[in-house]
């Protein structure tokens, strides 16, 4: 990933904004990534030193340094590197400086020791030449490692990988998020959360204007301090976040070295509307398949629906279970272990009249009971101890089901 | 019943269980606590909870304790040393100050083993967090082989978590949001490094009451060294080198020796050193202030001459570091301590890589897997290899009690690091006299960073 040194960020006031990527600047990088690809081509089969004096060589207007500098290190990260040496370099080095330990113990007072004939007799001894047991000596340092593949095959995609990692960076020292999303299709929405989800990032989320999305993100321990600790998880949000149509971001960020690190606010937008993957968190794909396993009646597929309650909230259940005769369907939401707030939040939900049957699946560790929720609702909560029992949960949707009220 | 809880490296302190919404219940906490909405509980850092139970027990409220997720052991140490005096004074006085705070003692003289008492005395299930894999191994041998229980590792690799762990400040800064509830007694050795805002971070998301802070030299440039007090307890014992010396430790001697620079290496370090202090002095930077070489990275990253300043920079360092006649008279000194054990010590690895090449030494660096770092290590004390070079990852807590030599071929101004570095060779065995050596190229700058880092006693 990007380091914060090659960002180009401009600060105005407590605003951080990344340096504008379009137009000329864009174009700039073009011809620098085409540079160093095709450099990088032909050095195919070189030691990562070799590689790196090659990249070197291409060059760029002083305004533009950190540009080069930042696409080199992506193009460096992409790559397949290899160790080179035909001998196995740890077992040359044991063998080489035993002998040379073994050899200067020996020496009298008047002797001097000959690093030549150490490597001679060591080259003997593993029958090969002294060239190769001077070459095999450090071959599996990083330095020496062979360029075997590059995983870009465009310049443009290393152009674009370097404006997300550039997002990514910044938000590594990012302290919380804000984010308002914009998807063409509740499905597309739908399976935005659940890669968020999958990311086990902590959010919340609203119903912003225009149709958007707002989602807020941080942890725990915010409370107390502004920390970075979660920039890592953070970051990972950005290459999802480009799967939306149109994104903005608000971060609060720590910016600048050590002490002199200050709070700033970083905002950008993105999004490319590439087809998001649809992913679910491991908790939720062990369900499915225990779901599946049982058999019987209900059919359990992933969801892809996002149920709404306008002015109330909305929420994004992980599974849909379809009753295969009937075609009734009720929905599964897996609410994590953190938030206690956020079941309460789903009664809200419930009680307000979600136009849907659904089950949130709890862990005990929330410190909710199931009469949360009454026996004559929509929904209903299903609290299990370790890990959630698909027979309980197949149980509970059937009793959902027989439930009086409206249906989707 | 109030109910408390360990939540990802925070206290939640949450009413009665409830099926009617979620609010703020008044109740009287102690001011590290906040009322989080967002969880509709009470919340504190994890390390509140010694402090909190204290506090609910003294206030006699009724409380379910679920937070404290680790052990009370029962282990007894199998194999039984009889501890020095300091030693026993140190745990008493560790036992003293609520079983909280930090022990300075000098490399060699046995900090281990305070922890290995502290242990056996408070039989919880420990953390003992440690700064580099090399001391991850050490401490995992040892307190095997003491304890004869499992020893957990987390850390290099490895996830394997028991009563008693042993981890890397960069592990436990990763997952200490998981495993802070599971340790009584956390051992933080070479505490120094705490302080650091990551590493500080860890000790808040845990929360263990008993804490010990083990190091040779507490103090830190940045001087945040009072943090400790904070995150491990006060000093609650210290004793210094030149106390132990003799006794203790192994007697020593240090010899500075100046080579100079042959003539062409004295032309090219003074037209290099010349575009390094015209760049610094034409763009103002002071570089003996704290934030000089900021300002001068910063600077030379600028423009095409930053760049060259930057490059002479490097290059007179180098010049400096790895002097022609230092390598000569490294060559001499292995050969008048060649059937001795000794330590080569670099400011940087591509010296080191460039001694190991030329000597056909062992070399240790970042770079070094485990399993050939421990074979080195192993085969040092076996006397499979004589001497062996590193840059810094040896400096610090690595037990090397054949070494008897080391020659600083070079290092940084860091006392702290000199320190240490003459600690690798202190530790007692038989009449062992240690020496060590710092070769100093005589008239450039590093004259000036040998002089600030020998400002202490154990070099008077």
């Amino acid at each position: 990933m990007l380091t914060a040194d090659l960002v180009e960020v401009r600060r105005r006031g407590d605003a951080l904004h990344l340096v504008a990527f379009d137009g000329e600047r864009r174009a700039l990088a073009q011809q620098l990534a085409r540079g160093l690809l095709g450099t990088a081509r032909a050095r195919v089969g070189y030691s990562r030193e070799e590689v790196e004096a090659a990249l070197a060589t291409v060059e760029a207007p002083a305004r533009a340094r950190k540009l080069l500098l930042g696409l080199r290190k992506i193009l460096e990260d992409a790559s397949g590197w290899e160790g080179a040496a035909a001998l196995d370099p740890e077992t040359v080095r044991r063998e080489v400086f035993e002998r040379s330990a073994r050899t200067r113990a020996g020496l009298a007072e008047e002797q001097r020791y000959s690093r030549d004939e150490v490597l001679r007799e060591s080259a003997v001894a593993l029958g090969t030449t002294v060239e190769a047991v001077e070459q095999a000596l450090f071959a599996d340092l990083r330095a020496a490692e062979v360029l075997r593949t590059i995983e870009l095959a465009h310049a443009d995609a290393l152009v674009a990988r370097y404006a997300s990692e550039q997002v990514q960076a910044v938000l590594l020292r990012a302290v919380s998020v804000r984010v308002t999303l914009r998807c063409d299709s509740p499905g597309a929405y739908r399976a935005l959360f659940q890669r968020i989800k999958f990311l086990r990032l902590l959010f919340s989320l609203r119903h912003g204007e225009d149709g958007a999305y707002e989602l807020e993100v941080d942890g725990p321990f915010s409370l107390f301090e502004s920390i970075t600790k979660y920039g890592l998880q953070l970051a990972m949000l950005v290459p999802v976040l480009e799967a939306a149509r149109h994104y903005t971001l608000v971060a609060d960020v720590r910016w600048g070295k050590g002490e002199l690190r200050q709070a700033l606010r970083f905002s950008c937008e993105g999004g490319s509307n590439a087809p998001a993957e649809r992913a679910l968190s491991d908790e939720a794909q062990a369900l499915l398949s225990a779901l599946k396993d049982e058999g019987g009646p209900w059919k359990p597929r992933v969801s892809d629906t996002i149920l709404e309650l306008p002015g109330v909230g909305l929420c994004v259940p992980d599974l849909e279970l379809q009753h295969k005769k009937t075609g009734e369907v009720v929905y599964v939401e897996l609410m994590g272990f953190w938030s206690r707030d956020a079941v309460f939040r789903r009664k809200t939900l419930v009680d307000g009249g979600l136009p849907a049957r659904i089950v949130f699946v709890a862990s005990s560790h929330l410190r909710v009971r199931e009469e949360l929720l009454a026996d004559d609702q929509t929904g209903s909560l299903y609290v299990y101890k370790r890990v959630p029992s698909a027979k309980a949960l197949l149980e509970r949707v059937t009793e959902v089901a027989k439930r009086p009220g409206k249906r989707r | 019943m109030w109910t408390l809880r360990f939540s990802a490296g925070t206290l939640e302190l949450a009413p009665p269980v409830t099926a009617v919404g979620a609010g703020a219940a008044p109740i009287d906490l102690p001011p590290s606590w906040r009322w989080d909405p967002r969880s509709a509980s009470h919340r504190a850092p994890a390390i509140a909870y010694a402090e909190t139970v204290r506090h609910l027990r003294a206030h006699k409220l009724p409380y379910d304790d679920k937070a404290r997720a680790y052990a009370t052991l029962s282990v007894a140490p199998r194999v039984h040393r009889v501890p020095r005096p300091y030693q026993s004074e140190a745990l008493t006085a560790w036992l003293g100050a609520e079983r909280r705070g930090v022990v300075v003692l000098p490399t060699g003289a046995g900090k281990t083993q305070v922890a290995i008492m502290a242990i056996d005395k408070v039989q919880r299930a420990t953390l003992i967090v440690v700064p580099t894999l090399d001391l991850v191994r050490q401490w995992y041998d040892l307190l095997r082989a003491v304890f004869g229980c499992p020893i957990g590792l987390v850390g290099g690799g490895e996830h394997d978590v028991q009563h008693i762990t042993v981890t890397t400040y960069d592990s436990a800064y990763l997952k200490m949001e998981h495993l802070g509830a599971r340790f009584g007694l956390v051992v933080f050795d070479e505490v120094h490094h705490l302080p650091s805002a990551a590493y500080a971070l860890a000790a808040q998301l845990c929360i263990a009451p008993f804490r010990l802070g083990l190091t040779a030299t507490p103090e830190r440039q940045d001087g945040r060294e009072d943090a400790l007090s904070q995150l491990v307890g006060p000093t609650v014992y210290r004793r210094d080198i030149v106390e132990l010396s003799g006794d203790y430790l192994a007697t020593y001697d240090t010899e500075q020796v100046e080579v100079d620079l042959t003539s062409e290496e004295r032309r090219e370090y003074e037209v290099e050193r010349g575009l390094y202090r015209g760049f610094v002095k034409m763009m103002g930077i002071r570089m003996s202030t704290p934030q000089g070489w900021g300002d001068f990275i910063v600077a030379s990253s600028r423009n095409e001459d930053g760049r060259r300043a930057m490059k002479a920079y490097r290059r007179q360092r180098e010049l400096a570091f790895c002097a022609s006649a230092k390598m000569d008279y490294a060559e001499v000194l292995l050969h008048d301590h060649r059937r001795e054990r000794v330590l080569l010590f670099t400011q940087d690895n591509a010296t080191a890589y460039r001694i190991s090449r030329r000597f056909l030494v062992p070399c240790i660096t970042h770079q070094t897997k485990v399993r050939e770092r421990s074979d080195i290590l192993s085969g040092l004390g076996q006397g499979r290899y004589g001497a062996i070079v590193t840059s810094k990852v040896l400096n610090e807590g690595v037990d090397l009690p054949d070494a008897s030599i080391a020659i600083v071929m070079s290092g940084s101004g860091s006392v702290r690091e000199h320190v240490q570095r003459l600690g690798r060779i202190l530790r007692r065995k038989d009449d062992k006299r240690a020496l060590l050596y710092e070769l100093v190229t005589a008239g450039t700058g590093e004259t000036y960073t040998s002089e600030r880092r020998r400002d202490h006693s154990a070099y008077r």
